[in-house]
Formats: structure tokens, C-alpha cells, sequence
């Protein structure tokens, strides 16, 4: 044995003196834990400096090194440093992960931040979790994945405006989504639809290119984005290259949409029968009842017989392919890095003319010019169509479509065209047959095209000045161009109210400025770790609106306004704001246990008068790393606990640029030029204020395997920026004024398990959340929404809970609809009196909790993974029951189908007064029309296969990867309409939440991809 | 060292420049609409207010149409019917609205509204250039509108002044407000002045505007307008003589020496469509008229009351006990079209989009003056007769065979209803006429009458407005 030593140590030492001049080392690299490559991995030796090189994609390197070189060092982030003795021309080795280091990168608010150290509540979301997920835009495919954020789509057209509330809606009047930011420029979130909808800017981002997305929750985090932090902030950052050989990465899916729900109405037998007893119980004429059938089946008399049976709300779908293509070129080296993607998405809706369609480039690319000076550019171009629908207040939208006659024929057979599009006796449309405008016509004769153009980007440049002071400069642009072309062609001249064609264009330009110039300063200093940064940040937006409107078109054929005869109206607008603001942070580590973060922020806006023109919001937190200390260190169970408290100051002013201003508005009289005041000033106005607090618990189990988030948190916000309304004689109805309080209080957890490890993997998340919220003060006043103005912002409840009396169906004797007195709680008096029935809470549209459950499985090549989003214990107000649940009342819309459970006999206990054509009772608002809008839903299912690497080597590609997708494929709910996911896109609102009118169902896509890695 | 001194230098140096230049941007003036305190600065400012005044009476809410078209539909008795999603003119037609009925809010709002914008012409008079008498024709002006307004918001919110519930010096109307808010501080929360004094107010405010205003023909306000609201208040306090006299004033009015209003030729001619929705002129007949065009105001009686092939809503059909109203070859029978061949029949007085809401015309002074003349002390029944005859003569009818007092009044009532028809009339005249309208239970069976004087026939004070103010009452019934 020791003659084999001595033999070997020869031999080395010889190798040593042969390289002794100039030796060359070459090796490998791997990870210690399933032996791949590590590309990228720093190699240099150890007492010398100025020599070293990195491994490549292969994890391989070469190094001349100097006689002297004794040792070589490898670092590689996320990895325990590694030293090894130089023991000839080969040295290979194995990097163990490094458990403290592996900790996650959080993007906070001008800087980064290690996981383990942070002291604000982050939710972080991995760009790859929602690659590929066939959702119009990034809010769609972040829903159920993480705790303390409720997102609900206003309905299943495409683009539509999203609600996105974090830790509850913390305003009354003022704006309530998260402020957006992305790679470090807050972006232009503005709706600039024209057509009653919102729309979602966020559409214009391209998912794929998403690396990561960091929901900021508490005032720790948030803080520093001062008076735009009150509703959460969004960071999105996007993917950067990595050093090595260009990766070369495709993404193609395809597939198809449908509606998740139905609304069941009633037939064509349940709507003769149902409407000839309704006439008969109104006193109107058989004659004249049997006439108003006669012309709703087309003139004839086959709804004598049931012959034509029109299921309306299939009339409005259509065939609905979602096709995805996605190339990406990443790479570069130790000195410049880049990524370059180009993605072509085209969605088709599934309802009657609604398609997506977009282009989308990006590229971000840095580059280190000198040893102090690293430069870099992030640009976006993007290029968005949406074939939009009209509102759900509008008789075109598609939903609508319920209100016709099941025995009217979706084909005229007087004419052969769509049912409505021609009256023989006039030349004209319909415009008494069907019952209601036809929106297949829409879809036939009008178009409403809206365009974005978009250019996302930002410049930067940091200078090192110490090795631990650096300078950043940041600037960037966000210009949108919006730009909206309708026709409503001469079909659809029982709406449009003009036979001869409407064209609406109309254009938005938006340039947002933001520069951010800040330093950043970090040391150690013995145990103690200081990360500090500080600077100053400007912003601008304006926004320049144009449109111009036309009638009288030579035909249909002419659709541009340059052929318009009559141009009816035409504007142009401007309105812009600035934000200067000085902001600052400081985190203090001591051995890794204590943690200590301070930040402030003063905000400047032009939004407020000059007494109020700056606002301070400062936010500190404290830390503590239980798992580091001592005691810790004898178990094994724990790895790793942490608690951390915060509290602090934010803002909310998204109140319009010029709400502290009295203004006079122009108004033209008869062709004359006049003017009147429309808004008071106030020169007091300022933010509103929500002062956070929170209080957090992470755990890990098993070293990671389990690990947990708890937090507990307290919003209490002040001096709420409200419509007020005044009294009327004063000329004015609201004023915009601070006044007013409001708390959300909540939990949020969340669980991450590693089930199984090993062949096959398993692994689980699960989050959790509840969020009470409650109005404190609004100085007694009552605010109603839009719609019925069922949904009420009252003190002493949550925000937008319904309010209306309460139904108490019908009365036995005469089937009229009775309503609870209520005079005081619990009298169960009845009246047929409207009136005199006391509005009382009805229904809540916040959701009790809402929860997520996240499924990732392996094994070998096969991926499969699931996600359930639940939301449960709130209630949806129909506000269209009013027309479609009504015993018969509004003309002759068709019913659903449980209007057929009327009264009809004395003594019958029943909810549905007796039906009577045009003169049933029980139409106003009320909670006849509350019904249960809990919801499972299985968000996203996948199952992917991945081709193994050797079979792919002959084709000379990385991997393949094919996998079948579907999104919301199932849903459990006992809400009786389409789907329980909704927010009528006409009505919504802070106030108005969880208002179904006509609101068209989500869409159920399941897609078929393929990823090809080159 | 030195680098980081140069560093440091030029950082400092950066974020001043930056600081300041940014701090400026900080102050960014609105360019869609401006700023009150650049708003009136000069007569031309003033005037402009002034017809912002117009525009504000012109909103669909109050003269846009809905004031005419709200008790319209709450004097309904049956003459139409209404089939539309419009739940405030289904709560009207069965004389139930609620507090919250929205078109009757928006009346309040859109009342005050315009008296506000007339309020703040008054208060900056100052300003008004007096040469060729501008200043008092804008002070004329904005009074008309005022008192117009008061008038319309008396009689709707407020007791009939026949009404013998209590007496119009009692009654409460609404407030009285006589200065325009400026601030937020100086919104005040006035209580309800009575039928009386808001009506003294109107009559104060007309009064000064037909002495001040030209008697000439005017797309704005004119004297004669001012005489021809004051000739219906009046006729509502049953002063016949003054309301003879406010009538005569306006029929008789000449410029120049040439009579200025006239009927035109045909019934037909004064509720213009010229082949399309467009924009017309007042006619000979209009004495004032809400100004409508493509670019400007909405014609909310358009909506309701024409069909969907004329801009309308194709919500509101006219029974046959409405035409049988009409005598055999009353030309005025013409003006209705059957939509589509089934027997719903819809009137054509508005069915130009962008037709003027006409508020006063011709026909209506001359009714007035023959209603005064039969009622007044010194009853002028040859004078009644000829006054309903001119009225009947353009609908292509013989001349009334009535005589006596009794007979003429019938008469007179009835050019009234078959002449006016839709024209927001019909809820005040049942009142002058104490007349009642059929009401149904709630299965649509007849239930008795809803007499004249029925708390039902008072609109509620707006559930909104009581919220915001506790000093107002609530009219009966509504509590």
C-alpha cells in the first residue's frame, strides 16, 4: 500500500515538474447531484490572480496556469465553493448545491433580494410555471397560483379587463388594481376601449417571455413604490440570456375554445305554453298573443307545433382554434448576453366573431463594456388585433341573444337570410322580428377592430464606483397606440339607429416616460451585511385621444369615414401626469439571523393640489432566522424557520389626473360654443393612505422538502379618495373628496411539498386565503354601483356587498311577489308594497376564501401536472333576471327555465310570482335574484412527454418536449348561469362586483404543443 | 480616491439638474377642460356660460325630453302602452315610482344643474359688456331658463297649486337656490320653499326676462317665451286674465311690424324628417325650442317614443282609446304609422333624432288664451271659440260647434289632448282639470281611478338627494 502511495506521488510530482512552466488543465465540471454539466462555472486559482475561464455548455474548461498553481477554485452560484489540488492535466469535479445560497432570488423593488433574508411578503411566480398556458394575458395564467391574490375575468371574450385584487380592494372610488412593473418601468395599465368594456393592457405582454413575476403584498415590500403601492405591485421580469452556446428553443401549440357553461331557457314548447298562460293571467287578447307568436316563428304557424326549436346561445359559437408559435435565440458570453424571442399567437373566441391576434418581439441583451460599466437595453414590440364584441349592455352583444324566441327560426324562411336581416315589406332590416335586435347580425355586418401598437423599453447603465457602491440609471418608454375602427353596417340598423352604416375611428396615443437613477451600495462588514440602494425616480404619462365619427355610406361596401356623407362627431382630448419621487432602503443582515429593512418614499404628484402635493410612505420590517441559530443546529426535523414583522405606509391615488382641480367643460349649443362648470375644486385632495401591517412565519421541513408560508395581515386605509355624493341643489351630484375608512384583514398560507423524489417526482403546492373586508367610515353615506345599484359601499360592511329587499316569493293566495318588511332584523313581515320593503343585505360578492392546488408529477420522460382554483362563499346578483327571470314580465324574452316553476294555484308555495305578460310583480331589484357563485375549478391540466436525449441526439436537437394542455376543463359550482367567474363588462366597478348581465361564460381551451430545444 | 471624488461630483451634480428640471413638470394644467379660475375672465366668457346654460337645460334629464316624457308616462291612462327595459318609465305608467326611480333623479339633478349655470351667469353679470345691451339680454336670458326651470320643478315635485291638500303657500315644492357653488364648503342644504314661493320666484324671474328681451324671433330665449311660461303659470294659478293677457302678448307679437308667429300650413310641417334624422330650424310656429343636432344634445322623446327605424326604442305603441279621441278627418290622426303592418302604432311627432324638443309652440298659446278667456271673470266665449278654431282649422276640422261656457271648456280640453298629445302636457292639464285616470290592481284588473290630486300623481323627492340633505321633506306617500 505504501509502495503504491509513494509510486503515485511520484508520479504527480513529476507530472508538476514536467508542467512546471506553463501547464495546461482541463476538466469537468458536474453536479454532484445527478452528474450533468454545469456550464458557466468560474475556475481560477487560487493565489493568482488574473487567471481563470469558465466552463463551457458541456461543463468543460481549459486553463493554463502558472508553475506555481497549487490549487484551483470553482464558484458557481447556487453551489458550495469548491478547492481542489492540482493533481495533473486533468481535474474534474463535482459542485454540491449550496442549501444557503440555493435560496431564491426575490426581484424587490429596485433591487433583488435573496429569499432568506427578505422581511416583506412576496409571492414569486416562475416565468416557466405559465409558459404556454393559452390564456389571453399573464393575470389568466397567474389565478389560483398564489395566496392573498383574487383574479376574476369580467367574462369569456377575448382581452377583456381583469380584476386583480391583492390582499382586498383597498378603495372605495379610486383605482383598485396593482400598480405593473416591468423590468423596472411602471407601465401604462389605462383602458382606452371606447365601447363601454374595459380591456386589458396587459394583453401586449408576451407570457413566454416572462422569467419571473413578484407580487408585492405587504408595506415592507411595496412601500417604496410609495403612492401607487396601496392596491400591491406587480414586478414582471423578463428573460435574459445566459453565458454559453446559443440556445435555440421553439414553442408551438395548437388547439381549441369552447363556453365552460349554459344557461338553460326554456323551449319552444315550455315558451308558447308559458306565454299564452302569462298573456292569459295579463288580461291580453289570445288574438293578440297568438299574433305576437305568429310573428316571432317567422309569420307562420309552426309554433303551433313545436317545429322550429332554437337553442339561441349555441347560434353565437363558433369553431375556436388557439394556435401559438414561439422562437427563442438565448445565449451570449461572460460579456454580453441576449435574448431574443418572436412569438405569433392568434386566438379565435369561441363566441361569433371574436379573435386575437397578435405579434410580439423582444430583446434584452447586456453587455459589461468595461470592469466598472455594464450597459443593457430590454425592447418589446408588439402588435395586438382584437375583434372585439360590443358590451353586455348592448342588445349585439352575443349573450344577449337569450332574450329571443326559441320558436323563432335562426333562417328566415320569407327571405332564406338570418332571421331579422331583411323585412320584405320595408327593404329594411327587422325591426319587430325577432323579438330583439339579432346579434348574428353584428357579427354580419359590423366589425369593431381594435389595434395595439406597443413599444415596451428600457435602457440602463450601472456604474461600479467601489467594489460595493454602484450607480443605476434606468430609462424607459412604454408608448401604446390604441387604435379602434367600427363599422356598423346597414343590418344592424335596429341598434345602430342609422340605415346607411356608423364608422367610429378612434386612436389613443400613450407615452408614459419613467427614469429611475439610483445607487446601490452593499458590504460586509464583519457578521453584519448592509444593502442599502437610494435615488430619485420621474415619471410622465400623457395620453392623446382622437376620434372621429360618420354616418351615410354609399353601402357596405364603403366602410372607411373618407366614405361617409355625415360626420357626426368628432374630438380630440388630452390628459397627462408626473410623479418625482425620492425613494430609499436599507437592509441590515447580522450573521445571517437578524434582519432589519427600512424604506421610505416621498411621491410628488401632479394629481393633487399644491397643499398636498407630496406624500411620505415609509415601511420597515423586522426578521428573524430562528433555524440559524445554535439550539437549531441539534435537530434535523426543521430547516429552516423564519418569522418577520412589517408595518408601513402606502398610497393609492388612481383618481384621474385632474380630480383637486374645478373645471369648466366645453358643450356646444346648436352649432354655438358654450361652457359650465363640471367639477368642484379641491384643493385639499390628496392620497388615500393605508397604513399595513404583517406578520410572517416560513418554514421548512426535512431539509426543504417541506416548507410553509403563513402570514397574517392587517390593511387599514384612510382618508379614501370617494365620489361624495352632494346634495343636487348645489348644481353639482359628487365631489371628489377624502373621506372615509376601510380594512382588509387576512391569512395567507401557502405549502410546497415535495412528495417524491427521485424517479419519480411529486410534488405539491398549496395556497390559501382569506381576506375580510370591511368599510369603517364613509360619514353615513351610501354609495351605490352601477347596473341596479344593488351593490352598495355601506359602513359596517364588505365593499360592493349587495343590498336590496329581500324576496320573499310568492304569495299563495295570488301569486303577486311578496317582499320581507324588515323593518327591524328578523321581521318576517311581507308586503307586495316594493317600497315599503327596507333594503337589507343580500349577498356578499367577496369570496369567504379562495384557494389553489397545484399537482406537478414525473416520472422518466412524462410530465403531468394539474392546478384547482377555488373560490367560495360568495354570492353573484343576476342583474338580467330583471328581463330573463321575470314570470313573463319584459315583453316576451324568453325565461330560463325555472320561471316555469310560476304560481298557478291558491295555496301553491312557490318562488316565481304568477307569470303575466308585461304585468308581472316581483321585477325590481331584489334577491330574487342572488344566487350561490362558489366555485372549483380544474385551472390547468397538463401532460407532457419528453423525448429522451439519446434518441434525440441523432436528430441533433436538446429536447422535444409534446404535452396536451387544457384550461378550466371542469367546473363545480351551483351558480345556476353560465359561469360563476364573472363580472358584467358594462357594469363593473369597485362597488359593482359579482354582477352577472349577460355576461358571456369563460372559455374551456385544451391545446396540443410541442417545445423543441436546438 | 479621486475617482470616486469626481464620481461623486458628478452624481450630485446630475440629480440637482434633474430635480429641478422635474419639479417644474410637476404642475401639468388640464388642456380638455379648463381650470375655474381661467374659465371667466371676460364678457365673451360669461356669454359662453350663458350658453352653457342652454346646454345644461337641453340634457336629456329635464328639457332633452325626459321631463316631458316622465309625466307623460305617469298621466298615462291608457292611450299607450309601454314594452320597453326601461324600469323608470315602467314604474311611471303604473303610477308607482319609487324613490329611487332614476329618470325622476335626474330631473332634480338636471333642474338644479341648470339653474346653477344660471346662477353662475348671474353672479358674473359684472363682467358682461353693456354695450348694445348685452349685459341685460344675458341676465334675461339666464333668468328664462331659471325661472322655466323652477316652474317645471314646482309643478312636479310639488302639490298642484288647485290642489286643496293643504294650499300652495304650505305645500312644499323644492328649494330655492339663487347663487351659484363655487366651493366645496359653500354647498349648502336648503330646505323646500312652497309651491307658492318657488312659483313667485318663476314669475319673478319671467317677469324680468319679458320686460329685458326682444320681442323677435330667437333659437334662444325670446320675450315671447317668457310671456308664453308665464301665460301657463298663470293658467295653472287660474289667473285667467294675466294669463289671457301673456297670451295675447305672443300671439300678437310683431317685429317690425309683421306678426312673428304663425301655425304652419300643416300639422304635419311642425314635427319635421327630412328623409333622414338632420337638424331643422325652428318653424313659425316654435316659440322656444331645445336646439338639437348630430353634434349636440340627445332627443329623449325620439327614444321612447319612435321606432327603432327612426332612432327610437320601438318600446311605446298607442292604443285605440287614444284615436278614438279624435274626430273623423282630424288631419292630426295622420301623424301615427303602424311600425309594421301588425297594428303597433307609434306617433310620428319624434321621429327626426335631431329634431328640436319643441317646449313651446303656437297651438299651445292659443288653447291657453281660449281656456283663459272662458274661464276668466268676463268670460270671452266668441274670443275662446275663435282661438280653438284656428287650432282646428289647421287640422282640417270645421269650426267647434260649442257655445256655452261648459261646451267650449270640453272643447278646449279636448284640442288640448288630441293637439298636445306626448308633448309632456297631459299630467298638469288632468290636474287643472281635476280630472282622474283609471288604476289596475296588480293583476292588471281595473281597480278604481287615481284621482287628480293623488299623492301618486307627485313625484317622490329623489331617496339621493334626502340622503345628501336632511332638511328635505318627503311628499306624501313616499315615506
Amino acid at each position: 500500500m505504501k509502495k503504491n502511495l509513494l509510486t503515485v506521488l511520484l508520479v504527480f510530482s513529476c507530472i508538476s515538474i514536467v508542467f512546471a512552466q506553463n501547464s495546461v488543465i482541463t476538466g469537468k465540471v458536474t453536479d454532484q447531484k445527478d452528474g450533468s454539466p454545469l456550464p458557466g462555472v468560474s475556475v481560477t486559482v487560487k493565489g493568482v490572480s488574473g487567471t481563470g475561464t469558465q466552463t463551457g455548455v458541456d461543463g468543460a474548461y481549459k486553463l493554463s496556469v502558472p508553475s506555481t498553481a497549487k490549487v484551483l477554485i470553482f464558484k458557481f452560484l447556487g453551489y458550495k465553493e469548491a478547492e481542489a489540488a492540482i493533481n495533473g492535466a486533468t481535474l474534474n469535479i463535482q459542485l454540491g448545491a449550496d442549501s444557503k445560497q440555493l435560496s431564491e432570488v426575490v426581484v424587490v423593488g429596485y433591487g433583488t433580494q435573496s429569499k432568506r433574508s427578505l422581511t416583506g411578503s412576496v409571492s414569486k411566480i416562475k416565468g416557466s410555471d405559465i409558459e404556454n398556458i393559452p390564456v389571453p394575458s399573464l393575470e389568466s395564467a397567474i389565478q389560483g397560483r398564489t395566496p392573498g391574490v383574487y383574479i376574476q375575468a369580467q367574462n369569456g371574450k377575448l382581452g377583456q379587463g381583469i380584476q386583480v385584487r391583492v390582499r382586498g380592494a383597498s378603495s372605495v372610488s379610486a383605482g383598485s388594481q396593482p400598480l405593473y412593473v416591468v423590468d423596472g418601468l411602471p407601465i401604462t395599465v389605462d383602458d382606452f376601449s371606447t365601447n363601454g368594456a374595459s380591456t386589458n393592457p396587459l394583453v401586449d405582454l408576451n407570457q413566454n417571455d416572462i422569467a419571473s413575476i413578484e407580487i408585492l403584498k405587504d408595506a415592507s415590500a411595496a412601500a417604496i413604490y410609495g403612492s401607487r403601492a396601496s392596491n400591491g405591485v406587480v414586478l414582471v421580469t423578463t428573460k435574459k440570456g445566459k453565458a454559453g452556446a446559443t440556445v435555440i428553443t421553439y414553442n408551438q401549440y395548437y388547439g381549441f375554445s369552447s363556453p365552460t357553461g349554459e344557461r338553460k331557457f326554456l323551449d319552444a314548447k315550455q315558451y308558447v305554453t308559458f306565454f299564452r298562460e302569462a298573456a292569459k293571467n295579463a288580461g291580453v287578447s289570445s288574438t293578440k298573443i297568438e299574433a305576437r307568436l305568429q310573428r316571432y316563428s317567422a309569420g307562420n304557424d309552426d309554433y303551433k307545433t313545436y317545429k322550429i326549436n332554437t337553442d339561441w346561445q349555441k347560434q353565437i359559437i363558433q369553431h375556436a382554434p388557439v394556435q401559438n408559435y414561439n422562437l427563442v435565440f438565448s445565449g451570449g458570453t461572460e460579456k454580453t448576453k441576449f435574448y431574443i424571442s418572436g412569438t405569433y399567437n392568434n386566438q379565435t373566441g369561441y363566441l361569433l366573431g371574436n379573435s386575437l391576434n397578435q405579434y410580439s418581439f423582444r430583446t434584452n441583451i447586456e453587455n459589461q463594456a468595461t470592469n466598472w460599466l455594464t450597459v443593457g437595453a430590454n425592447l418589446s414590440l408588439s402588435r395586438t388585433r382584437n375583434n372585439r364584441l360590443d358590451n353586455d349592455d348592448q342588445f349585439s352583444t352575443p349573450e344577449q341573444i337569450t332574450a329571443l324566441a326559441p320558436i323563432t327560426p335562426p333562417i328566415d324562411p320569407r327571405t332564406g337570410l338570418v332571421s331579422g336581416a331583411l323585412d320584405p315589406t320595408t327593404g329594411n332590416p327587422n325591426n319587430n322580428y325577432p323579438t330583439y335586435f339579432n346579434p348574428i347580425l353584428n357579427s354580419i355586418s359590423s366589425y369593431y377592430k381594435s389595434t395595439d401598437f406597443r413599444n415596451l423599453g428600457n435602457l440602463f447603465a450601472q456604474v461600479k464606483i467601489l467594489p460595493s457602491l454602484s450607480f443605476r440609471s434606468e430609462v424607459g418608454v412604454d408608448i401604446l397606440n390604441t387604435g379602434e375602427d367600427t363599422y356598423n353596417g346597414s343590418l344592424t340598423l335596429r341598434i345602430a339607429s342609422t340605415p346607411n352604416g356608423l364608422g367610429v375611428n378612434s386612436s389613443v396615443t400613450s407615452v408614459n416616460f419613467n427614469t429611475n437613477n439610483f445607487l446601490q451600495f452593499t458590504k460586509d462588514i464583519g457578521k453584519s451585511n448592509i444593502d442599502a440602494v437610494g435615488g430619485i425616480t420621474y415619471q410622465r404619462q400623457q395620453n392623446d385621444l382622437n376620434s372621429l365619427t360618420g354616418s351615410q355610406f354609399p353601402s357596405d361596401a364603403y366602410k372607411k369615414l373618407n366614405s361617409s356623407a355625415d360626420i357626426l362627431l368628432g374630438s380630440s382630448t388630452s390628459t397627462a401626469y408626473s410623479l418625482l419621487s425620492y425613494f430609499s432602503r436599507v437592509n441590515y443582515k447580522y450573521n445571517e439571523k437578524y434582519l432589519l429593512s427600512l424604506s421610505g418614499r416621498v411621491d410628488g404628484s401632479s394629481r393633487f393640489g399644491v397643499n398636498h402635493r407630496y406624500g411620505f410612505f415609509p415601511a420597515g420590517s423586522v426578521g428573524w432566522v430562528i433555524s440559524e441559530e445554535g439550539f437549531m443546529k441539534k435537530q434535523q426535523l426543521i430547516s429552516e424557520l423564519k418569522l418577520r414583522a412589517s408595518y408601513g405606509l402606502t398610497g393609492n391615488s388612481e383618481i384621474g389626473n385632474f380630480p383637486s382641480r374645478g373645471l369648466f367643460s366645453a358643450f356646444g349649443y346648436a352649432g354655438i360654443a358654450g361652457s359650465r362648470q363640471t367639477q368642484l375644486p379641491n384643493p385639499d385632495l390628496k392620497w388615500e393612505t393605508t397604513a399595513q401591517a404583517d406578520l410572517g412565519l416560513e418554514i421548512g421541513f426535512f431539509n426543504g422538502r417541506l416548507s410553509g408560508e403563513f402570514d397574517v395581515y392587517q390593511k387599514k386605509t384612510r382618508d379614501l379618495l370617494l365620489n361624495v355624493q352632494v346634495p343636487g341643489t348645489s348644481g353639482f351630484t359628487t365631489i371628489t373628496q377624502n373621506l372615509g375608512k376601510l380594512q382588509n384583514k387576512g391569512i395567507e398560507l401557502q405549502i410546497d411539498s415535495k412528495n417524491l423524489v427521485g424517479d419519480v417526482k411529486w410534488s405539491t403546492s398549496v395556497n390559501f386565503s382569506i381576506n375580510r373586508n370591511k368599510i369603517t367610515d364613509l360619514k353615513g353615506q351610501v354609495i351605490t354601483g352601477s347596473g341596479d345599484a344593488v351593490n352598495r359601499a355601506v359602513e359596517g360592511q364588505p365593499l360592493g356587498i349587495f343590498f336590496a329587499p329581500e324576496f320573499a316569493g310568492a304569495d299563495p293566495n295570488n301569486g303577486d311577489a311578496l317582499y320581507y318588511v324588515n323593518k327591524t332584523p328578523g321581521d318576517r313581515t311581507t308586503t307586495t308594497d316594493y317600497n315599503l320593503a327596507n333594503p337589507v343585505v343580500i349577498g356578499n360578492p367577496n369570496p369567504k376564501f379562495i384557494a389553489g392546488l397545484n399537482n406537478t408529477l414525473s416520472y422518466k420522460g412524462i410530465d403531468f401536472s394539474f392546478l384547482l382554483q377555488q373560490v367560495n362563499g360568495n354570492q353573484i346578483y343576476n342583474g338580467a333576471g330583471q328581463y330573463m327571470s321575470t314570470s313573463g314580465d319584459n315583453g316576451y324574452d324568453n325565461q330560463t327555465i325555472d320561471q316555469l316553476n310560476a304560481w298557478t294555484t291558491k295555496g301553491q308555495i312557490t318562488m316565481v310570482p304568477q307569470a303575466r305578460l308585461g304585468a308581472s310583480t316581483g321585477i325590481s331589484p331584489s334577491s330574487r335574484y342572488i344566487d350561490n357563485g362558489s366555485y372549483v375549478r380544474l385551472k390547468n391540466i397538463v401532460l407532457g412527454y419528453n423525448f429522451p436525449k439519446a434518441m434525440l441526439a441523432k436528430a441533433k436537437l436538446q429536447s422535444v418536449r409534446v404535452y396536451v394542455q387544457a384550461t378550466n376543463l371542469a367546473t363545480w359550482t351551483k351558480y345556476k348561469g353560465w359561469d360563476p367567474e364573472l363580472n358584467s363588462d358594462a357594469f363593473s366597478g369597485n362597488i359593482t362586483q359579482g354582477y352577472d348581465f349577460y355576461a358571456a361564460p369563460q372559455a374551456k381551451t385544451i391545446t396540443f404543443g410541442v417545445n423543441v430545444g436546438f | 480616491m479621486k475617482k470616486i471624488k469626481y464620481t461623486i461630483i458628478a452624481l450630485s451634480t446630475l440629480i440637482v439638474l434633474f430635480n429641478t428640471s422635474c419639479k417644474k413638470q410637476l404642475d401639468i394644467k388640464p388642456e380638455s377642460d379648463v381650470e375655474a379660475d381661467l374659465a371667466i375672465k371676460n364678457s365673451k366668457d360669461v356669454e359662453g356660460v350663458l350658453i352653457g346654460a342652454y346646454t345644461a337645460a337641453g340634457l336629456r334629464g329635464i328639457y332633452g325630453g325626459r321631463l316631458q316624457a316622465t309625466t307623460e308616462f305617469l298621466a298615462n291612462d291608457g292611450d299607450f302602452s309601454f314594452y320597453g327595459t326601461y324600469s323608470e318609465y315602467t314604474e311611471l305608467s303604473s303610477q308607482a315610482p319609487t324613490i329611487t326611480n332614476a329618470f325622476i333623479s335626474d330631473l332634480w339633478n338636471a333642474g338644479f344643474n341648470t339653474i346653477g349655470v344660471c346662477n353662475t351667469v348671474l353672479a358674473h353679470l359684472d363682467l358682461v359688456d353693456t354695450a348694445k345691451g348685452k349685459r341685460v339680454r344675458v341676465e334675461a336670458e339666464a333668468k328664462f331658463l331659471r325661472g322655466m326651470t323652477y316652474f317645471d320643478l314646482a309643478r312636479s315635485f310639488g302639490r298642484a297649486w288647485n290642489d286643496d291638500h293643504g294650499s300652495p303657500t304650505t305645500n312644499p315644492a323644492v328649494p330655492i337656490v339663487l347663487t351659484p357653488t363655487t366651493t366645496i364648503p359653500g354647498i349648502q342644504k336648503p330646505s323646500r320653499s312652497t309651491v307658492a314661493q318657488v312659483y313667485a320666484q318663476a314669475i319673478s324671474d319671467l317677469t324680468a326676462a319679458e320686460a329685458n328681451l326682444e320681442v323677435a324671433k330667437s333659437t334662444y330665449a325670446s320675450s315671447s317665451a317668457a310671456s308664453a311660461i308665464l301665460a301657463r303659470i298663470y293658467l295653472t294659478q287660474e289667473n285667467y286674465t294675466l294669463a289671457e293677457t301673456e297670451a295675447t302678448k305672443v300671439i300678437d307679437a310683431k317685429n317690425n311690424g309683421n306678426i312673428i308667429y304663425s301655425l304652419v300650413n300643416l300639422f304635419a310641417d311642425e314635427f319635421q324628417y327630412p328623409g333622414q334624422a338632420t337638424h331643422v330650424f325652428n318653424t313659425t310656429e316654435d316659440i322656444f325650442a331645445i336646439q338639437m343636432s348630430s353634434q349636440s344634445g340627445f332627443n329623449a322623446l325620439n327614444e321612447i317614443f319612435a321606432s327603432a327605424d327612426f332612432g327610437g326604442r320601438s318600446e311605446t305603441y298607442i292604443n285605440q282609446q287614444h284615436f278614438d279621441r279624435y274626430e273623423t278627418g282630424d288631419d292630426r290622426l295622420n301623424e301615427f304609422y303602424d311600425e309594421d303592418g301588425l297594428g303597433d302604432i307609434l306617433t310620428s311627432k319624434f321621429n327626426n333624432q335631431y329634431g328640436n324638443v319643441v317646449l313651446i309652440r303656437l297651438a299651445e298659446i292659443y288653447l291657453i288664451r281660449a281656456e283663459a278667456r272662458i274661464k276668466k271673470g268676463a268670460a270671452d266665449l266668441v274670443g275662446a271659440a275663435a282661438d280653438i278654431n284656428i287650432v282646428r282649422k289647421r287640422a282640417k276640422l270645421e269650426n267647434t260647434t260649442a257655445t256655452s261656457a261648459v261646451d267650449l271648456f270640453e272643447a278646449v280640453k279636448h284640442e288640448r289632448r288630441v293637439e298636445l298629445a306626448f308633448e309632456g302636457f297631459r299630467l298638469f292639464d288632468l290636474k287643472r282639470y281635476k280630472e282622474s285616470i283609471p288604476a289596475y290592481d296588480s293583476n292588471g284588473d281595473p281597480a278604481g281611478t287615481i284621482d287628480w290630486d293623488s299623492p301618486k300623481l307627485v313625484y317622490p323627492i329623489p331617496k339621493r338627494e334626502r340622503d345628501t340633505n336632511p332638511n328635505l321633506t318627503q311628499n306624501e306617500g313616499y315615506q
